[in-house]
């Protein structure tokens, strides 16, 4: 009977590991979509003359269209890119309370909070020194 | 679903910095299993197995904040512990929980008042948790190409080029960051980090990779992996500072070197009111979580009634911490009655001394104080000098504590009016009426 459940409580914590192992390697994609982007984005604003038209890939397809409307393009794609990410960094933080819930450690505290960035660097800085 | 409970492995903390060897350095824990258990002989603690034991639970309702506000006494002979038992369960709290151990004679010093001394033991230990959060680049740079114009009159451009084992890609360069990229020195080879919000560059390190391209390297040189995953990465950092760093980081613009040299002086209480909203305001907005801690107070019996009285107040603050108090005296006058008589001006006979102890035992420290006050005039009233039992017993019978009022007020409270008891029962009355 210890078997099993070993074997379950084994399952429960592999599958949540693979989960945490998922969607770090998703966000390392989504990283990559994201900087390509901006490198397209930012190649079409440097090299092209507005008014011309230039070459896009979109997935397999290339789409010869105006630089202005290839700009847009790219912009909202990545302002999608950066809301999927963020999504995204969410999610592993629930997987990996839940991980951790279920392999009995104690919780993580304060990653829950709001970020306060600008006082805390400077209470930082001051009790640093 | 049941989870199997799994055996908590005792931390390794690594020790990269020398502790002082003193009495009680050899503690490291209170010494408990998993089911508040003490065993005979551990984590530095021997013995005295029940008093280990109730540390533990106490231990476990300050960890879940349910105990904040309360004070726990530990008393007995010197030498039995008591000390150590403190520092057992400060180790065993950590680092994240604040903890404040001071000895009674310390709150006397010509430097603050007792009160202020009070007021900053009280503060710190008492945690703020805050978190703070950065998207950063980091990467290994393959390559840096800077281009000064032809002319020699306009701003630079340039191209970095930043890699990880994952992925690569250029990022275009404004003149501020090559300067950044200039000042820092950084190189193919070289692994970066950049934060995005405020343009500012650090070097972790050569990429050991790129170790045999010179066949000599400076001293500092350091040698790091290649960074792996996404170039941007999102970094949060939670903090825990106590309320006492935050008054003084706030009270004057050098704060921060007093918190060193220990000189922080009185902090005046609008600096204190204003940080107390600051952090309300934060509370409010989820941008920060108070974590009570624990303050130990040993050998309190230096402490007088004054004191006694601040703390009694300060524990029933919104942000108090847990109190221990540790005493190797028994039941004794509290140091200051005496004062306080004569601060009164009042002359009190010995019996009524002890009937006015024991009365503060029963009732509160509080009710104890006032009644001096009272049998002062009661006595003065009949013309004597000293204050006598009986003068203590007419100013108890004319005073009431707190638990004869609302006794009183449970006894004869259908005389008054709105009185919802009555008016159900009249409501009966009139039904079956």
């Amino acid at each position: 009977m210890d078997i099993e459940k070993t074997q379950q409580f084994l399952i429960q914590t592999e599958t949540a590991a693979q989960e945490i192992l998922i969607i770090k390697d998703e966000l390392v994609a989504l990283d990559f979509r994201r900087q390509k982007t901006r490198e397209a984005f930012r190649a079409l604003k440097n090299d092209m003359i507005p008014g011309e038209k230039a070459w896009m890939s979109v997935g397999n397809m290339f789409v010869k269209t105006r630089t202005l409307k290839a700009q847009n393009l790219l912009e909202r794609e990545m302002k999608e890119l950066d809301k999927d990410i963020s999504d995204l960094h969410n999610k592993l933080k629930e997987q990996v309370k839940m991980l951790r819930d279920l392999e009995g450690k104690p919780e993580l505290k304060g990653f829950d909070l709001q970020p306060i960035t600008k006082e805390a660097d400077i209470i930082m800085k001051a009790l640093s020194k | 679903m049941a989870a199997i409970p799994s055996v908590k492995v005792a931390e390794v903390r690594e020790f990269s910095r020398i502790e002082r060897i003193g009495t009680h350095s050899h503690i490291r824990g209170l010494g408990l299993d998993d089911a508040l258990e003490p065993r005979e002989v551990s984590q530095g603690m021997v013995g005295q197995l029940t008093a280990r034991r109730a540390s533990g639970v106490v231990l476990e309702m300050i960890r879940e904040g349910k105990i904040a506000g309360r004070a726990v006494l530990i008393a007995g002979q010197p030498g039995t512990g008591k000390t150590a038992i403190a520092m057992g369960m400060a180790q065993a709290l950590g680092d994240n929980t604040p903890f404040t151990s001071m000895a009674g004679s310390e709150i006397y010093s010509l430097e603050m008042s007792k009160t202020e001394a009070l007021t900053q033991a009280f503060r710190k230990s008492i945690g703020v948790r805050i978190k703070e959060e950065t998207e950063i680049i980091e990467g290994e740079v393959v390559e840096v190409q800077i281009d000064r114009p032809a002319t020699g009159t306009g701003a630079k451009v340039g191209k970095l080029t930043l890699k990880t084992t994952d992925m690569e890609t250029v990022y275009d360069l404004g003149n501020k960051m090559i300067e950044s990229l200039i000042k820092e020195k950084a190189q193919a080879g070289d692994v970066i980090t950049i934060d995005k919000a405020t343009g500012k560059i650090s070097k972790l390190g050569r990429s050991f990779t790129r170790a045999r391209d010179y066949d000599a390297t400076g001293p500092q040189t350091r040698f790091v992996q290649c960074p792996e995953g996404e170039l941007q990465k999102r970094k949060e950092v939670t903090h825990t500072v106590t309320l006492h760093e935050i008054d003084v980081i706030n009270s004057r613009t050098q704060g921060f070197l007093a918190l060193f040299s220990g000189d922080t002086g009185e902090i005046k209480s609008e600096v204190r009111d204003q940080i107390n909203s600051k952090v309300a305001e934060w509370r409010e907005e989820g941008k920060a979580e108070i974590v009570p801690g624990v303050l130990f107070i040993d050998e309190v019996h230096m402490l007088d009634m004054e004191c006694f009285s601040f703390l009694n107040r300060a524990l029933e603050d919104d942000m108090a911490p847990v109190l221990i108090m540790a005493t190797n005296r028994g039941i004794t006058k509290i140091r200051g009655t005496k004062y306080r008589c004569e601060e009164e001006d009042a002359e009190m006979q010995e019996d009524a001394l002890l009937v006015l102890t024991r009365l503060s035992m029963e009732t509160s420290l509080r009710y104890a104080i006032q009644l001096i006050t009272v049998a002062n005039l009661i006595a003065r009233k009949r013309k004597a000098m000293e204050i006598a039992v009986e003068d203590i017993k007419k100013a108890y019978s004319l005073f009431l504590d707190e638990t004869r009022s609302t006794q009183y007020l449970k006894d004869i409270q259908d005389e008054f009016m709105f009185n919802e008891e009555d008016e159900q029962q009249s409501e009966v009355a009139m039904e079956t009426a």
